[in-house]
């Protein structure tokens, strides 16, 4: 069948990918220090101790078994050490990574919930009301330094109404009280499988803030685009069609209209999710939150090639999955995309 | 005969644009009678499709109607708040497009649309609406209905799309089809075989067409009674014999003679003098008069509906004294 051959060659693609992103990480993390070993054991050690660790390193090996050896460390989780504080980097993955990611998922939620509708609908009642707030909406979403939002988010719901929390993942007497098992790293997972509900409800009030925060960016560019699109599809000949059938408009529009416009808005969507992993700094560190985005700037900031090196890969890797996600939803969504 | 399924009576559309106000229909009076095909015939932008849009209450964005009736069964749809018209489209009237090719959508299955429509006007469970489903893909003569059911509308050739699009309009029983060339952006062969499908349709399952064309020759091979449009307005109507052998109004030959059936061999096309009037001054006498070899002063009048014979009428001054 075409579509199974369409995935499976997506899937070729991807992993091509991958492994020529490894070996450029690779070349990084063992060609561009000059001597790794020198690194490795520090500038004041005797020449032996460097060679020992040349030995142990495997640099005396040629290029391909280094690579070969590396990929099997990376395969098996081992991403090195930290050149500063000497942890083995991936305990540091095990604590930011799903950190992050569930506070990018969780905004993901909200950029869908509030963007998709707000563009749809924007489209549909094109020059009325709820057009004109859509598209202002958008402009000050896209437009607000997210930092400025975090803070403003702080200071009204935190401050002035008393909901939610200023930062962190969890409340402390919660963390006490009904302490969390960390199986995934995903507190809202690791909570419902425990059935540890007043940690789950903590940990989610916590999430709201720095999600909202974050989503504000993503929710402005689905807006413009999913409109957009919707304009342009709303002027096709099957949706005069679709009016003419007797359909309604929560059909025509959300079911009819949008499937043909919702693409590039996921596209644009994906793309900015992968971004966050490692770029979503500034809402961590308002709301302290010990996400991806802060251990990468820090380990820049001390020059950690190590952690600097994994973190690229990782979010390469994601990147690489994004892609992979949107064509595999592309294909299912329209039938016409595996005959290309 | 029987009596009148829809009544048009002095149906006025207009546009809003930069330019000016634009004056698309300019007092329609039609009549489509149950079971009947009555063909809607004119040059480009004569308002051919506004009128069936308009019957279905879908004026596209910038248009207002500003006056006139559309009676259907009695009831004037114009009248009528969105709500019952999203009832009535679909339903009971129901419309087929020129290009299928752009009239279905792309992203569901053949089977997903027809659903989708019955869903929305019928109360049915999902295997009677598969079977009903079925039964129309074999009523449009689709070659192994079960296979259409799930092929997505590029993996169907033109006719075969527009088939599917017939079963789609037909799929809640509507009383009248409004059918916008249907057969204009398809093969010779296969025009022929959707208007036999639509004539044999309107006999099987007792549909009114109302049968939007600018090729005569379709209007002949289809038609019971026709309607000549110019400039928004109605010109010449009546039974397609009468009308299309027996033509009274200057343009309804004028058209004829540039319809390729009569030009007689190595002739060239006659093509009609003059051109169509833009629509943005409102219209006082005929429209024709400017383009037409007959007229006369009193042409800048409103003209008179002169009935030709008790079903053939004639807006035009040239028969207007027979008329006294
Ligand atoms: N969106 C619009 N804005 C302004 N005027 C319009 C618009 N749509 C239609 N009109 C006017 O309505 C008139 C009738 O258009 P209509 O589409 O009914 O023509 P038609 O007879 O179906 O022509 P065709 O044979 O090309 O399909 C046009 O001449 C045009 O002036
Ligand atoms: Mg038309």
């Amino acid at each position: 069948m075409a579509k199974a051959e369409y995935v499976v060659k997506r899937l070729l693609l991807a992993l091509l990918v991958l492994v020529g992103v490894s070996i450029i990480t690779f070349v990084i993390a063992r060609m561009i220090p000059s001597d790794p070993a020198a690194l490795y054991v520090g500038p004041r050690a005797k020449p032996e101790t460097r060679e020992a660790a040349r030995i142990k390193l495997g640099l005396d090996r040629p290029l391909y078994e280094q690579y070969l050896r590396y990929m099997g460390e990376v395969l098996s989780g081992d991403f090195g050490i930290s050149v500063r504080s000497r942890r083995p980097i991936i305990e540091d993955l095990k604590i930011f990574l799903p950190a992050t990611l569930e506070l990018v998922f969780v905004s993901m939620i909200f950029t869908l919930l509030i963007g998709l509708p707000l563009g749809v609908l924007s489209a549909a009642f094109k020059d009325g009301w709820v057009d004109h707030f859509s598209r202002v909406f958008a402009v000050v979403n896209v437009s607000m330094p997210v930092f400025w939002l975090a803070l403003l988010l702080q200071l009204l719901i935190v401050r002035q109404l008393g909901l939610f929390h200023i930062g962190g993942r969890v409340s402390r007497e919660i963390a006490i009280l009904h302490p969390i098992d960390q199986i995934t790293g995903f507190y809202l997972i690791d909570t419902a499988l425990a059935g540890n509900w007043s940690a789950f409800r903590d940990v989610l009030s916590h999430l709201i803030l720095p999600s909202i925060a974050l989503a504000s960016y993503g929710i402005g560019l689905s807006i413009r685009m999913t409109r957009a699109n919707m304009v342009e599809v709303l002027q096709q000949k099957y949706i005069t069609a679709a009016w003419a059938a007797g359909l309604t408009r929560r059909e025509v529009f959300f079911r009819q209209a949008l499937k043909n416009a919702i693409v590039p808005t996921l596209m644009v969507l994906s793309l900015n999710f992968v971004w966050q992993i490692s770029g979503a700094m500034l809402v961590e560190i308002v709301f302290l939150w010990p996400g991806l985005g802060t251990y990468l700037v820090n380990a820049i900031l001390t020059i950690d090639f190590p952690i600097v090196v994994s973190v690229a890969l990782i979010v390469t890797v994601f990147y690489v999955l994004g892609n992979l996600f949107i064509d595999i939803l592309q294909a299912a969504i329209d039938p016409r995309v595996s005959l290309e | 005969m029987n009596e009148p399924l829809v009544i048009i009576r002095d149906l006025r559309l207009q546009f809003r644009t930069y330019a000016g106000i634009v004056h698309a229909l300019n007092g329609i009076d039609l009549e489509i009678y149950e079971q009947d095909v009555l063909g809607l015939v004119g040059e480009t932008g004569c308002g051919k499709s506004m009128t069936g849009l308009c019957i279905l209450g879908l004026v596209p964005r910038g248009g207002e109607i500003v006056s006139g009736s559309i009676g259907f069964r009695g009831e004037d749809l114009l009248t009528k708040p969105e709500s019952y018209m999203q009832q009535v489209r679909g339903a009971k009237i129901a419309m087929v497009f020129q290009d299928p090719s752009t009239s279905l959508n792309p992203l569901f299955t053949i089977g997903q649309q027809i659903e989708t429509v019955m869903k929305r006007h019928q109360q049915a469970d999902k295997t009677q609406m598969h079977e009903r489903a079925l039964e129309l893909l074999k009523v449009v003569e689709l070659p192994d209905p079960a296979r259409i059911m799930d092929t997505y509308p590029h993996e169907l050739s033109g006719g075969m799309k527009q088939r599917a699009s017939i079963a789609i309009a037909l799929s809640c029983g509507a009383d009248l089809l409004i059918a916008d060339e249907p057969t204009t952006d398809l093969d010779v062969t296969v025009q022929a075989q959707i208007l036999d499908l639509l004539r044999r349709l309107r006999e099987a399952q007792g549909v009114a067409i109302l049968m939007i064309t600018h090729d005569l020759a379709v209007v002949a091979e289809t038609c019971q009674r026709v309607a000549v449009l110019y400039a928004g307005q109605v010109v010449e109507s009546g039974p397609v014999d009468e009308v299309l052998y027996e033509a009274k109004h200057p343009y309804t030959r004028a058209l004829l003679e540039a319809s390729p059936k009569r030009s007689s061999r190595g002739k060239t096309l006659q093509a009609i003098p003059g051109t169509v009037p833009s629509g943005l001054r409102p219209l006082e006498g005929c429209a024709f008069s400017p383009r037409c070899p007959r007229a006369m002063e009193v042409c800048a009048q409103p003209p008179p509906r002169v009935a030709v014979t008790p079903a053939h009428a004639v807006y035009c001054y040239l028969y207007a004294d027979s008329e006294e």
